[in-house]
């Protein structure tokens, strides 16, 4: 069979032209065709198609050992040439770097911390089953989602429900002192809850067992660090502490203290103690309560939700517009903006959202800065890229250099980055209130993280020095013509505008937080927290309490002396009305309510409006004088409230007086209706006023009272207000981590205009020595330097106003009391950052302007 | 001089064999028929870029040819000092074998 003029297989040939090195695939070519043909002649066309792809599979590998073995040697100079750059231009390159690095350590501090945010409640083995039932009821008109339900809900969901596996109660309650032989304890709190509550989560018991653990009603079960607290190294198992006004509780379990967890637990005790101490848990007319379930696998939320919504209809026929809804557990640290969720501690879905803004922001000044150094210096790679070019590189092969180059960087930086983060996280989780771990937690996910990091990074913030470096024309630069490209430099105005926008949006950003803070903290309350001294009402003296007021009272420094069930900002309880005058039929309406003792309202400086306080020449008022505040009045719509009736459950009384609305709750919540009656039988703290001048000898004073009436215990107290700001532990946090990610996002973008302006300043050398060889002076030379830069950044001044209220009227929007955004969080910042912008600039300005003319037009 | 590894010796030796006729083709024809396996080009390229980098072949172009598709072929031939290469190869072998040829072939142990 004759072949001639057959040609080797297309594809084959294509797929050797790739393979081989460019060299010899002429060669090969060549060869093969020689033998192809040959082949055709002797063994006929079939044959020789076969053999051909056979040798060309068989050639494969050592093509590719070729290839890798040259691309090394490639790879091996770009390194070489990397590092000269490098140390060549020491100062610049760790500018660089360090500017980087910086920025990546803010990334790898942030990202920490959203992921230990985004932890909470995972630790939990039957998590996605766990949720929390919560009311949905029409409060006067608008639906509102409160967290708290009544405390028999759970064993009646239980009993009703046999999806339901289990259901436990929580309430948290302070007060109360623990006495363990001849030591006092005051703990913050007591988590109140069914033994269920073990069984639905899943925390560690060291000691006791977690089915039998609070099955009796004294029971007590520790957190690992109270535990070793109160005994030491004593065995905690057994021991007895007696509650002031109540019995004794024997510890039965240790648990180890949770983290991350939005149920924060320190002593858990019965909820049958809580009936114990005088409360009424099988009313369904308070809710007061947190109720958790657990449902079987493979049911959903939505479903049992549909099944419970009405659940309450057949405890309660009265209530037709409450419902109940269910949260699923992992939504509620950080997705819950329910009312009253005060058994929990919750944090903001938009507290992760705003860092991880920030983290992004952050790192893009760090890059765009990157940018703007390599690019600036360009002229000093122009020789090297048309060389190369000349040699016969190929565009993509420099893109690949450049970008090789600037990952190696990013690599350093990420180094760097790493033990910035290990140097600063102390202070950190001081600014944070967490205990990140990360040199001590390192995993191979996180080595894995970091390298990643370093390659995107290096990838996004080389591409375009790449692209701009790579693109130079030989014969240009090979003739040493400077270029001095309007796209260049339009492309650099850019950047730096980018970074001063971000940093300004950062600036603004955080002056408002700060502001709201401020405003949050000063507000009028309706009342003077400060200088009242707080403590727990012991039961030695609650007898004597007349007794006791008067002793304190004689002290002249001591103003005034009243008691109270809740300290203001704390938990007050919302109970439901069952009957006023004046009410349509089927109206709702719940109330929050407070316990005092007399002289409640001159002691905490509340203004009554109407009516009168309670007073000891109207003995009824012990028994049925009620009053509410204005926010009630204005809710219930009555006209004259003064001498009206009111009840509530297993209490009724009239209404003697209206209090000017005041904060009981957070600033962050609106005043609600309020009712107070004088009950000293419920109330837990003393308030005192003392006078601002030598408190230190008035607090002696109560000491001293204390010690005449109380044995064994002794006297501690906290002061209002800090009481009260201890809420604002959110804002206070978030401001202070804002304002740390801000000033290094200045940081960074200052750094950056300082090497662009150095750099400037370099490029201008001769023309600065001409002008001043002419005349020009030093100031004329430095404006003319700064003119560009200033301008710079009075744009992004402009443009990120728009930006930075936007961002801000979305966050004040969660506050029902906020501050005004005024003019001067706008102006504040702008002028700040010119200031920073033209103090960096001019100091290079002025050190070029001051150098030596004959000096610089040496310069060749 | 450093030491060839077998591939190179195989490929030095077979140009030196070939004389004038050191091509491609034919090179790769003598070694395949020689060691009675399949020898790639890849494999052959790759030794002959190395020999000439260390000196011990030349190359030298020939006229385009249609037979190849047009292209023209490099012809390899030997140096002095490939000459001396394979030399020391040889006596490097020949020393180590110490005349014991016959007797890795008739069996046994030792």
């Amino acid at each position: 069979m004759r072949g001639k003029g057959k040609k080797p297989p297309r594809a084959a040939q294509f797929l050797l032209k790739r393979l081989a090195n460019r060299r010899e695939t002429g060669l090969i070519l060549g060869d093969l065709e020689e033998e192809f043909n040959d082949m055709v002649e002797s063994k006929g066309p079939f044959r020789a198609f076969f053999w051909y792809w056979i040798l060309l599979c068989i050639s494969t590998p050592s093509f590719v050992k070729e290839h890798i073995y040259w691309r090394m040697i490639m790879i091996r100079n770009y390194l070489k040439i990397a590092f000269r750059n490098i140390s060549k231009h020491k100062w610049y390159s760790s500018m660089n770097i360090f500017g980087l690095a910086i920025g990546m350590a803010c990334c790898i501090l942030i990202l920490l911390f959203v992921q230990d945010e985004l932890k909470y409640d995972r630790f939990h083995e039957k998590g996605d089953r766990i949720g929390r039932v919560v009311t949905e009821f029409e409060l006067n008109g608008k639906k509102t989602l409160s967290a708290l339900t009544q405390a028999p809900l759970a064993q009646s969901l239980q009993d009703d429900f046999p999806e339901i596996l289990e259901a436990a109660t929580f309430n948290k309650r302070g007060g109360g002192l623990l006495r363990y032989i001849d030591k006092v304890f005051q703990p913050r709190s007591f988590q109140f809850t069914d033994p269920s509550f073990f069984r639905i989560f899943s925390h560690e018991f060291l000691k006791g067992d977690p089915k039998t653990a609070l099955e009796n009603p004294h029971s007590l079960v520790l957190t690992d660090d109270i535990a070793e607290k109160y005994f030491g190294t004593e065995e905690p198992m057994g021991k007895v502490l007696e509650v002031d006004n109540g019995p004794g509780l024997q510890v039965t379990g240790v648990i180890r203290k949770p983290k991350n967890t939005h149920i924060d637990l320190s002593h858990v005790v019965s909820i049958q103690l809580y009936r114990e101490l005088g409360q009424d848990i099988d009313t369904w007319q308070t809710f007061n309560y947190t109720t958790y379930i657990l449902i079987p696998e493979g049911t959903q939320f939505e479903e049992m939700e549909t099944k419970i919504a009405s659940h309450m209809d057949k405890y309660w026929r009265e209530d037709n517009n409450t419902k109940f809804r269910i949260q699923p557990l992992t939504r509620i640290y950080l997705h819950s903006n329910l009312s009253y969720d005060v058994h929990t501690q919750t944090s903001s879905i938009l507290v992760v959202y705003l860092l991880s803004m920030i983290a992004v922001f952050v790192l893009i000044i760090a890059c765009v800065n990157f940018m703007n150094l390599s690019t600036a210096r360009y002229e000093r790679r122009a020789r090297e890229v048309g060389l190369r070019k000349v040699i016969g590189a190929h565009r993509r092969q420099l893109i690949f250099q450049f970008i090789g180059e600037s990952i190696v960087l990013a690599g350093l930086s990420v180094l760097i980055a790493a033990f910035l983060v290990e140097l600063i996280l102390p202070s950190f989780n001081s600014l944070a209130l967490k205990e990140l771990r990360f040199f001590s937690s390192i995993g191979f996910s996180t080595v894995l993280g970091l390298v990643s990091i370093a390659i995107l990074t290096g990838f996004i913030a080389g591409s375009y020095p790449a692209f701009f470096l790579s693109g130079f024309k030989p014969v240009a630069t090979l003739k040493g013509t400077p270029r001095n490209t309007g796209k260049g430099r339009a492309m650099r105005r850019f950047l730096v505008i980018c970074q001063f926008f971000v940093s300004i949006v950062l600036v603004i950003s955080t002056v408002l937080v700060y502001k709201q803070l401020r405003f949050m903290q000063n507000k009028n309350l309706g009342y003077d927290k400060e200088h009242v001294v707080c403590f727990n009402l012991n039961p030695q003296f609650k007898d004597m309490y007349d007794s006791f007021k008067n002793e304190l009272l004689q002290n002249p420094s001591i103003l005034n002396v009243t008691a109270i069930q809740n300290i203001p900002n704390w938990a007050w309880p919302s109970y439901r009305l069952t009957e006023w005058d004046g009410r349509e039929e089927g109206q709702e309406f719940s109330m929050r309510h407070g316990a005092v003792e007399y002289d409640f309202f001159e002691t905490m400086k509340m203004e009554i409006i109407k009516g009168r306080g309670f007073s000891r020449a109207f003995p009824a008022d012990r028994n049925s004088s009620l009053i509410i505040n204005e926010e009630a009045v204005r809710q219930m719509g009555m006209e004259d409230p003064i001498g009206k009736e009111m009840a509530m459950i297993g209490y009724k009384g009239r209404i003697i007086g209206i209090v000017k609305d005041f904060h009981f709750d957070t600033v962050r919540q609106t005043i609600t209706p309020l009712v107070l009656e004088l009950a000293p039988q419920t109330t837990q703290f003393m308030l005192a006023r003392i006078s601002p001048r030598d408190i230190p000898n008035s607090l002696q004073a109560i000491e001293r009272t204390w010690g005449n009436f109380v044995k064994g215990y002794n006297f501690s107290f906290v002061f209002l207000d800090a009481a009260i700001d201890r809420n604002y532990q959110l804002e206070i946090r978030l401001g202070q981590i804002v304002t740390f990610f801000t000033a290094l996002a200045l940081f960074i973008a200052c750094l950056g205009l300082f090497g662009l302006a150095s750099f400037t300043a370099e490029r201008r050398t001769k023309e600065i020595g001409i002008r001043k060889a002419l005349g020009a002076g030093v100031s004329s030379v430095v404006v003319l330097l700064s003119k560009e830069f200033t301008k710079w950044v009075l744009v992004a001044c402009l443009l990120a106003c728009p930006v930075a209220y936007f961002i801000s009227a979305k966050l004040l929007n969660q506050y029902a009391y906020r501050t005004s955004i005024g003019i001067f969080v706008f102006i504040l910042p702008a002028l700040l950052s010119m200031l920073l912008a033209i103090l960096t600039v001019s100091y290079q300005a002025v050190r070029a302007a001051m150098t030596n003319p004959a000096k610089s037009l040496r310069y060749e | 001089m450093k030491d060839l590894n077998l591939t190179e010796e195989m490929v030095l030796l077979a140009v030196w064999k070939l004389k004038e006729n050191a091509y491609g083709v034919t090179i790769r024809r003598q070694l395949s028929d020689s060691t009675k396996r399949i020898f790639p080009y890849g494999t052959l390229y790759s030794a002959l870029d190395k020999l000439t980098r260390h000196g011990y072949v030349t190359r030298s172009e020939s006229d385009p040819e249609p037979v190849r598709g047009g292209r023209s072929k490099k012809f390899y031939s030997i140096t002095p000092r490939g000459v001396e290469a394979l030399r020391g190869a040889l006596q490097l072998r020949q020393s180590m074998w110490d005349g014991e040829t016959e007797a890795i072939f008739s069996g046994g142990d030792g």
